[in-house]
């Protein structure tokens, strides 16, 4: 007890009442910074003193600075926003490849193919007239263009994403690195004061590889962060492992983790952005083979029918279609002879055929109902329409899936910004705390002061 | 108790503008362009009925064509059979009063140049011909069915055409078939000229029994292409009833309610506008403004 007592427990409130002013105003500083997490000071009562067998407190201590953050939030929303991103690129590129298959207007496949047929039927009632000979060749164009068109598409889409990916490979790695550096940095100052802005640095970077690729984190008491993808290790204390993307033996994306030992294949576990893009070229690669079998199996069909016929010269029937066997699709075109000459095309069904003979245009439109296409073996309009139907469904059920992993996310963000994010109204009220509390402390040194000033006069 | 920030609420406030901005953006887009269908993810479990409506359609309209082109066809086959009926009755008519022995060898040679005449004639009606086709010479219509000789130059195989499921109508005939089939008309003729030229009544006597009997092959194959006229217009009459049943089927799949489209285009609106104006209106003052 003591005039000197006084004016110290004063100091050190004015302290106190100071850093918390620091402290709410980097808070109000921070409010709309992204991955900022709301600070708070914690103080403590100043362990007592004994002074003639009684116990005299010494005022307040400032024990740190303390980041509203819940570790658990923080692995969930990473794991949350990775599915969110994964659904929301996956449909983001399944729409941009849906524009391949757009049946609504007079420019998809099913309605090439329609016309093809009827311009077959339509030849049937006058086969040696040339403008109707020319009107089935030009349709037979539209319809390879068409498919070659839809199959192009499909590949430039493709290879889109594997240049997304490769650039998303590069930002991970980068990222991977930080945080192996954070992780560093972080045991350093240890979770003190200091530690703050590099655990809000070290959660930002979690959250951005779970949107990027689906990492999850495992975050020590310490601070360190354990990122993990597919269950390999890929950040452990200060070292970072690297990822990489490349095609297999068939042809598909796959992802890789870069051990010391070789590589470990993690793509069944990705998820994020990458993972949705790698989903949606599975899905685009598969309708691109789908569209090859149906090009091949199309053209092989009318080719093998055409060539059964005789031209208008009385010559066998020569190829009608030609195509790339390991690109089917995207290479299909009609024969350039052909297109170049009507009389080329074998609509008789023998060489001494006059001009009525519409036999081959017969057997040529008969394909129409050739169940020879697909998975189930069905006709070409029925195979075109199961594969546009499944290009539709997989966009619809991806557009589900983002609302779905949305609104999960959503959630688990307002639940983190429960607990994270500034609120200025609160902000305001410690500040007008803190602001009290500096001015009742100085009225505490204020009056120590006084003391002081009488018992020195008094010795004077 | 779930803590509420500012600007959490705002982020919120965002989302939903977002979600609102979407949902108009796809009532304008319907009400616009009148497609409620138009892409595959709109409505994937329509596209294979959107498909086979459409493919149907089209169709019927190529039957409709294919049946158009077969009416005038068999129109030109029915006038000809019916005036090769009006020649053959005018020659059975010449060969009765020509059988007579009342008249002489001048006369009958006089009626000879009638019944040239009418060879001629029946000859042009055999290579009858609609927009260049010859149809009475199988599917060699391209060419005369008969020469000058009424040697037939067709085929016997005839050209068809779909008007129709599995349906389908005859373009041309064998005009052998129909000329030379169990009666030779065009002998006939030749034989009749010839016994009125020589003045031979005994044979133009004969001749009027084969004449009969032409009359009668001609007038049963005008009732094949009758027949044939008669299914071809029971085939366009159904294809025009697919037809309309399949476009306006189509059109339910994919074309939006004008009236649910904008009605809808309305909603969208409103809800846009309120959510916007709640936004606005939660911009009261905070804690700092009122601490001055």
């Amino acid at each position: 007890m003591g005039v000197l007592n006084t004016i110290g427990i004063g100091r050190r409130a004015i302290g106190a009442a100071a850093a918390g002013i620091d402290v709410t105003s980097q808070n109000v500083a921070n409010a709309n910074t992204t991955g900022y997490t709301r600070r708070r000071l914690l103080t403590e009562a100043q362990a007592p003193i004994t002074q003639r067998g009684v116990f005299v407190g010494q005022g307040v201590s400032v024990r740190g600075i303390t980041r509203a953050s819940d570790r658990i939030l923080t692995q969930r929303l990473a794991t949350s926003a990775g599915l969110h991103a994964q659904s929301e690129a996956a449909e983001e590129a399944l729409r941009t490849a849906e524009i391949a298959f757009n049946e609504s207007d007079a420019t998809g496949i099913a309605e090439s193919l329609s016309r093809f047929y009827d311009a077959l039927s339509s030849i049937a009632t006058d086969p040696s007239n040339a403008s109707r000979r020319q009107g089935v060749l030009d349709s037979a164009n539209v319809l390879a263009n068409t498919v070659s068109r839809s199959a192009r598409a499909l590949q430039s889409q493709v290879e889109g994403i594997d240049g997304a990916l490769t650039d998303s490979t590069a930002t991970v790695n980068a990222k991977l690195r930080e945080i192996a550096q954070l992780n560093r940095a972080i045991g350093r100052s240890g979770l003190s004061t200091g530690a703050g802005d590099l655990l809000d640095r070290r959660d930002q970077l979690v959250y951005q590889l779970g949107e990027l690729i689906g990492a999850t984190v495992d975050l020590q008491e310490d601070g360190q962060a354990t990122v993990f993808i597919g269950g390999q290790a890929v950040v452990n204390s200060f070292e970072a492992r690297t990822v990489s993307v490349a095609e297999d033996a068939n042809g598909a994306a796959q992802v890789y983790v870069n051990t010391g030992s070789g590589q470990v294949r993690v793509t069944d576990a990705v998820t994020g952005t990458m993972g949705g893009r790698i989903a949606a070229r599975g899905h685009i690669d598969t309708w691109l083979a789908d569209l090859d079998a149906f090009a091949s199996t199309f053209a092989d069909t009318l080719n093998n029918q055409h060539q059964l016929g005789f031209d208008a010269n009385g010559n066998p029937g020569g190829a009608m279609f030609s195509y790339d066997p390991a690109n089917a699709a995207a290479s299909l075109a009609i024969d350039g002879a052909l297109l170049a000459d009507v009389k080329l095309f074998a609509a008789a069904g023998s060489a001494s055929a006059r001009a009525g003979d519409a036999a081959n245009i017969h057997a040529l439109a008969d394909t129409e109902n050739a169940a020879l296409y697909g998975p189930t073996a069905t006709d070409p309009s029925s195979e075109i329409s199961r594969l546009v139907s499944d290009v539709g469904a997989t966009v619809a059920a991806g557009a589900n899936d983002t609302e779905s992993y949305g609104a999960q996310l959503e959630d688990l963000t307002v639940m983190r910004d429960s607990v994270s994010r500034v609120d200025t109204d609160e902000e305001a009220i410690r500040l007008v705390e803190y602001q009290a509390s500096y001015r009742a402390a100085a009225r505490v040194l204020q009056a120590g002061d006084e003391l002081l000033q009488v018992l020195m006069s008094v010795g004077g | 108790m779930i803590r509420i920030t500012r600007g959490g609420r705002m982020d919120r406030y965002m989302d939903h503008v977002q979600r609102r901005t979407a949902n108009l953006a796809a009532a304008e887009h319907q009400a616009v362009s009148g497609l409620k269908v138009s892409r595959p993810s709109d409505a994937p479990s329509t596209v294979r009925d959107m498909h086979g409506a459409a493919a149907f359609a089209r169709d019927q309209t190529t039957w409709l064509d294919n049946a158009s082109h077969a009416d005038a066809l068999l129109s030109t086959m029915d006038e000809s059979l019916g005036r090769a009926q009006d020649i053959v009755v005018r020659l059975r008519q010449i060969a009765v009063q020509m059988a007579s022995d009342y008249h002489t060898v001048e006369s009958r040679a006089a009626a000879a140049v009638e019944v040239r005449s009418l060879q001629i004639s029946m000859r042009d009606v055999a290579n009858a011909q609609f927009a260049g086709r010859y149809v009475f010479a199988g599917t060699a219509y391209d060419s005369a069915a008969f020469d000058q000789s009424g040697v037939y130059q067709g085929e016997s195989a005839e050209p068809n055409a779909q008007i129709g499921e599995s349906r389908y109508a005859r373009t041309g005939l064998d005009g052998q078939q129909v000329f030379q089939g169990s009666v030779d008309v065009f002998a006939t003729i030749e034989t009749l000229a010839a016994a009125l030229e020589a003045g031979d009544a005994d044979t133009t006597r004969a001749s009027i029994t084969d004449l009969e009997a032409a009359t009668g092959q001609l007038s049963q194959w005008r009732s094949v292409v009758g027949s044939e006229q008669a299914a071809n217009e029971d085939a366009v009459s159904v294809a025009e009833s697919l037809e309309t049943l399949f476009t306006e089927r189509l059109q339910t799949i994919v074309q939006a309610d004008p009236v649910e489209a904008y009605s809808q285009l309305g909603e969208m609106q409103n809800a846009y506008s309120q959510t916007l104006q709640v936004i606005a209106s939660t911009r009261t003052q905070d804690l700092f403004d009122m601490l001055g």
